[in-house]
């Protein structure tokens, strides 16, 4: 597009509107676009049913954020509601929000805070960002800009319109309202404003009396929310705040400091002569962590979820979270994309649904899908187990549809019991010592995904830790994992009741061991001490009558073992590893190299592989490469000289990489083209930072990076 | 001459003329000659004049030595704000106890006011309920000491907002009327704890300390530290200057150092193999709109930008701890 300007500069054209709006795909076409020839058939249901699953999933998440941020907001709200009472000199009422490090997630924060404010507090609400309050003047404009809006729909995330600009625009269109809105950006222009408002709001209100009994003492406050403060120039914030502290009298004027790290950063960002002008309110958000657990429960682990993420998945997700960003939006976001990814390369996702809808699905399957179906690994592992005609029958499309139908709603069933099996399982876990199985209920969730769990050693040692424990701890475990699982109404609810019920009633019973017994078993020991003659003697003789008192077990030992062998065996009836269900391929994503690469951004491993291997990303026939460290004439010029330097060592002679250069590209140019070629090329390396230029041999450059091709 | 209609200008925190323009501050203190009319001006400010002189000299101003207050003056001050339903006598005892607990580590009146408002709930308490006589003083102090107690401890903060200190300050009690309450975690080192800790994603702490080993050691050092020797190496190692003469880190603040240098001590002290991705590249810059690096030159140096670390030595210790990771090993200034 072309500009009027003469000097190179970078120019932002916003899209036409109205010509994108018919441009847009059909979902369902772009769908069967990426599908191979057995995907194509389902490749319409498959889209639909990816819209409908991610319908249910973003009215979780919704609800999710909703119920988050409500219970942040609330107290916060409520003082703020009252803070217009609170007295003139006790300073500038000041909720303190501190949000955490999650900077993806501060803008929907704070616009949905901007929107509870502005519909349960006052409708003048400023949210000021530091990157446009650089200077005093500016942030004074952009705050009164805002509050002086109230009532016209101005969202935070439209920055202030520069004053500059509006000067232009002035010139030209000497409007009357836009003169109106001009008027001056300053503290007694917002006073004016104010009680022109307040004039205004209570004057309809005299002629219902009643009414105005009321509400009469209620000023609207005026709230300014700072979002980062951190990133805030020190020196604004402070003078800002003294300005407003100067106008408290006339304004109620109250601030909500969104504060990404840690409470005492306002007293880092603020002397005490400042900060004295303050009445400072904390309010916490809720931890990062605990948002976490809270969405994987609530939206990953919904019933109400056809889909599910695979135990490698998982993990990616979990770790982008935990080592990167924190970030539930990103995590959504993830999630979606994993969601995409499932119903676009799939095609057996065309059975991920709802159970009530599945049998209209198997009826549509043509031949094609059906042997699909077959070929899947986790059927093929249950066939072959199978007795020889029982797999022999089921070679029939029709037979084959019929068990489809009896095995595919089990796929949600058995993930309800695995989540049951191991809810139990962690609650049993979370009181012993060493956290076998996780800190958090999600670690349990990933370990058992990834592997078969009871084989595993930390089952293995849970139970033996179990077989430990006293009665009034196993009494307390077993509550515990009752607690846990008494909303699924499962067997292994009942189960555990009644073994509860057994632990209690053993409580009731005499203690076994008589006093004859023990009277009897001290002057064993007694004996024993006096035949011992050396100390080896007695050791052995004391670990043996300790064998033979273990090897009795009083009653309640009997019980545990007992109890927990069954309970043993429940649970390894319900906690069994996804990929060994068959079907499971139909709602299980585990494709977690296709989205590591687009959800963890790689630059240099990218460069290096757009380097190597240009095919790869330009998508040509030419550039194929039989052997990784082959270099072909059709690649780039700049793609030979890099495969060229990977062969030299730590200094580079520029003329025999010239030489080497002009032998793979051929000699039908002339030099001079073929020297202007390489040397740009060079250059290009040197700016990505492959090579530099060295002081240590004349015409050589020195080599950067090592240990890749 | 006649001053009868004059003008005054009253500035409050005139130090704050120094920043402007130099002819600012001696154009003002010359406006009655310059104007030619019967002008004053009044400057306030909590330096001495001294401080104000430029090299090209001012007008020496009449200065007005404004004393500290006195303790008697305070309470006086204070006796202003007694609300009307609280006996005069009373309060004054009241005032009283308050400045003999607060007027060492504070004698701004702006704060005296807010704690004596804070606390005087608390202390008509018990008279109120009738338990204690108004007279009985010693007991009345028996009664408020767990909560000027705690008080004391946030003073200056401003984060005892009336509301929300009343609501801490009733979980109090229990807590802080046993004697060894230090032993206990009670309810004030849990919100201390919270105060200062920020929990950062795993990564970014060990970014976080990078920094500061990078900010804190000189480059030359890193050899020593972060490179795995094969060998005995120290015969390699040259003798350290003695302690004496070494300036530590600690006192010459932080230094700055490039990007490449922040990330290989990253990738150094992180135990397991981290991929260069994008989401490393983008927490240093949070880390930046965290104040807890900052970036030197301009946002415009995309190629060569330098980074100091501006977090101290207790709060990157307390975040190496969570990662088990000993930052002192690593520290020029430690070893």
């Amino acid at each position: 597009m072309a500009t009027s300007s003469l000097t190179k500069s970078c120019f932002v054209f916003k899209p036409k509107s109205g010509g994108s709006s018919s441009a847009a795909l059909d979902s369902s076409q772009y769908f069967a676009g990426l599908s191979d020839d057995m995907g194509i058939q389902s490749a319409e249901r498959r889209s639909q049913t990816f819209n409908s699953t991610w319908q249910t999933a973003e009215k979780l998440c919704t609800d999710f954020q909703e119920e988050m941020f409500n219970t942040v907001f609330h107290e916060m709200i409520e003082y703020l509601q009252g803070s217009v009472d609170i007295e003139e000199d006790a300073g500038i009422p000041t909720a303190t929000l501190i949000t955490g490090v999650n900077m993806p997630d501060h803008t929907g924060v704070f616009r949905s805070l901007a929107e509870r404010l502005r519909a349960q507090v006052t409708a003048h609400v400023a949210v000021l960002e530091a990157a446009s309050c650089t200077t005093v003047q500016a942030t004074v404009r952009a705050m009164v800009r805002q509050l002086t809006a109230a009532g016209e729909p101005l969202s935070p995330d439209v920055p202030v319109v520069d004053e500059d600009d509006e000067d232009d625009c002035l010139l030209d269109v000497p409007d009357q309202t836009s003169r109106q809105r001009r008027a001056p950006a300053t503290m007694p222009a917002l006073v004016a404003h104010y009680e022109a408002a307040q004039e205004t709001v209570a004057s309809p209100k005299k002629r219902s009396p009643r009414k105005r009994a009321r509400t009469a003492p209620q000023r609207r406050p005026l709230v300014v929310v700072w979002r980062d403060l951190e990133a805030f120039q020190p020196r604004v914030l402070q003078d800002l705040v003294l300005i407003c502290s100067q106008y408290r009298s006339r304004l109620p004027i109250s601030f909500v400091f969104g504060v990404s790290t840690c409470a005492s950063a306002v007293h880092r960002l603020l002397p005490q002569h400042v900060s004295a002008r303050l009445s400072l309110h904390k309010f916490h958000s809720q931890l990062a962590t605990h948002c976490l657990a809270e969405m994987i429960d609530k939206v990953l682990l919904s019933p109400s979820m056809p889909f599910r993420l695979g135990g490698r998945a998982l993990r990616l997700l979990l770790d982008i979270f935990l080592y990167h960003d924190f970030s539930v939006n990103n995590f959504i976001s993830a999630y979606k994309f994993c969601m995409l990814s499932h119903f676009l390369w799939s095609p057996a996702s065309a059975l991920c649904c709802e159970p009530g809808q599945l049998e209209e699905r198997v009826e549509e399957l043509t031949g094609a899908q059906v042997a699909g179906l077959r070929a899947l690994p986790s059927v093929r592992a249950y066939l072959d187990d199978l007795e020889q005609e029982e797999r022999h029958t089921l070679q029939h499309d029709g037979v084959f549809k019929e068990w489809v139908l009896h095995m595919a709603p089990k796929l949600h069933s058995k993930h309800e019991e695995l989540l049951v099996g191991l809810r139990c399982l962690f609650a049993l876990t979370k009181r012993l010592p060493g956290a076998l199985l996780g800190k958090q209920f999600r670690e349990a969730y990933n370990l058992a995904l990834l592997h078969a769990l009871p084989e595993r050693d930390e089952y293995k040692r849970t139970f033996q830790l179990l077989n430990m424990l006293s009665r009034q701890e196993l009494t307390a475990t077993l509550e515990h994992a009752l607690e846990a699982v008494s909303g699924s109404g499962s067997a292994l609810s009942t189960l555990l009741r009644t073994q509860l019920d057994r632990v209690r009633a053993l409580d009731d019973r005499p203690t076994p061991v008589s006093a004859e017994e023990s009277s009897q078993q001290r002057r064993l020991v007694a004996d024993t001490l006096k035949q011992a003659t050396s100390r080896q003697s007695l050791r052995e003789s004391l670990q043996s009558m300790g064998a033979a008192r273990n090897a009795r077990l009083n009653p309640y030992e009997t019980l545990r073992s007992a109890l927990l062998a069954e309970l043993d065996e429940h649970l390894r009836g319900l906690i069994v590893q996804p990929s060994k269900w068959p079907f499971n391929e139909c709602v299980v994503f585990d494709d977690v190299s296709l989205v590591r690469r687009r959800l963890v951004g790689a630059p240099r491993s990218s460069v290096q592989t757009a380097l190597a291997d240009p095919a790869k990303y330009l998508q040509c026939t030419c550039c194929q490469l039989g052997d990784a460290a082959s270099i072909r004439p059709t690649m780039p010029d700049l793609c030979i000289v890099y495969k060229l330097h990977l062969e030299c060592g730590r200094l580079i002679n520029l003329f025999d990489w010239m030489q080497a250069f002009r032998a793979v590209v051929g000699a039908s140019d002339d030099d001079q083209t073929i020297q202007a070629r390489f040397a740009h090329c060079v250059a290009e390396l040197q700016f990505l930072g492959f090579i530099k230029s060295t002081q240590r041999k004349t015409d050589h450059v020195a080599r950067l990076t090592w240990g890749s091709c | 001459m006649s001053y009868g209609i004059g003008c005054y200008y009253v500035l409050e925190g005139a130090e704050r003329l120094r920043d402007l323009d130099e002819g600012v501050l001696s154009s003002l203190l010359r406006l009655q000659e310059l104007t030619g009319r019967p002008v004053c001006l009044l400057l306030t400010s909590n330096l001495v004049w001294d401080k104000f002189q430029t090299p090209g000299g001012l007008p020496q101003p009449l200065l007005v030595h404004f004393p500290q207050y006195s303790r008697e003056a305070l309470q006086s001050i204070l006796a202003l704000d007694r609300p009307s339903d609280v006996d005069e006598q009373f309060y004054s005892g009241y005032l009283n106890l308050i400045l003999s607990v607060f007027v060492v580590p504070c004698r701004n009146v702006r704060e005296l006011r807010h704690l004596a408002r804070a606390s005087l709930t608390h202390y008509r308490a018990p008279v109120l309920s009738g338990e204690v006589a108004p007279t009985d003083l010693r007991r009345l102090w028996r009664h408020v000491e767990p909560h000027l107690r705690a008080a004391l401890r946030s003073v200056y903060l401003r984060e005892a907002d009336s509301a929300q200190w009343l609501r801490t300050q009733t979980q109090l009690p229990a807590a802080a009327v046993q004697p060894s309450s230090h032993d206990q975690p009670g309810i004030l080192d849990a919100t201390d704890h919270q105060r200062l800790n920020t929990e950062l994603p795993f990564y970014s702490k060990f970014l976080l300390i990078a920094a500061y080993l990078a900010s804190y050691n000189p480059a030359k050092s890193d050899r020593r530290f972060f490179v795995k020797r094969t060998g005995k190496g120290a015969g390699r190692l040259k003798a350290r200057p003695p302690a004496g003469a070494r300036v530590s880190a600690l006192l010459t603040g932080p230094r700055a150092f490039p990007l490449d240098r922040l990330l290989a001590i990253f990738y150094v002290i992180v135990e397991d193999r981290v991929a260069p991705t994008a989401s490393i590249y983008s927490q240093v810059s949070s880390l930046v709109t965290l104040r807890m690096l900052t970036r030197l030159g301009g946002s415009d140096n995309l190629d060569s930008a330098k980074y100091k670390c501006l977090v101290n030595f207790d709060t990157v210790k307390s975040i190496a701890k969570t990662v088990n990771f000993e930052v002192e090993r690593y520290l020029y200034d430690f070893v």
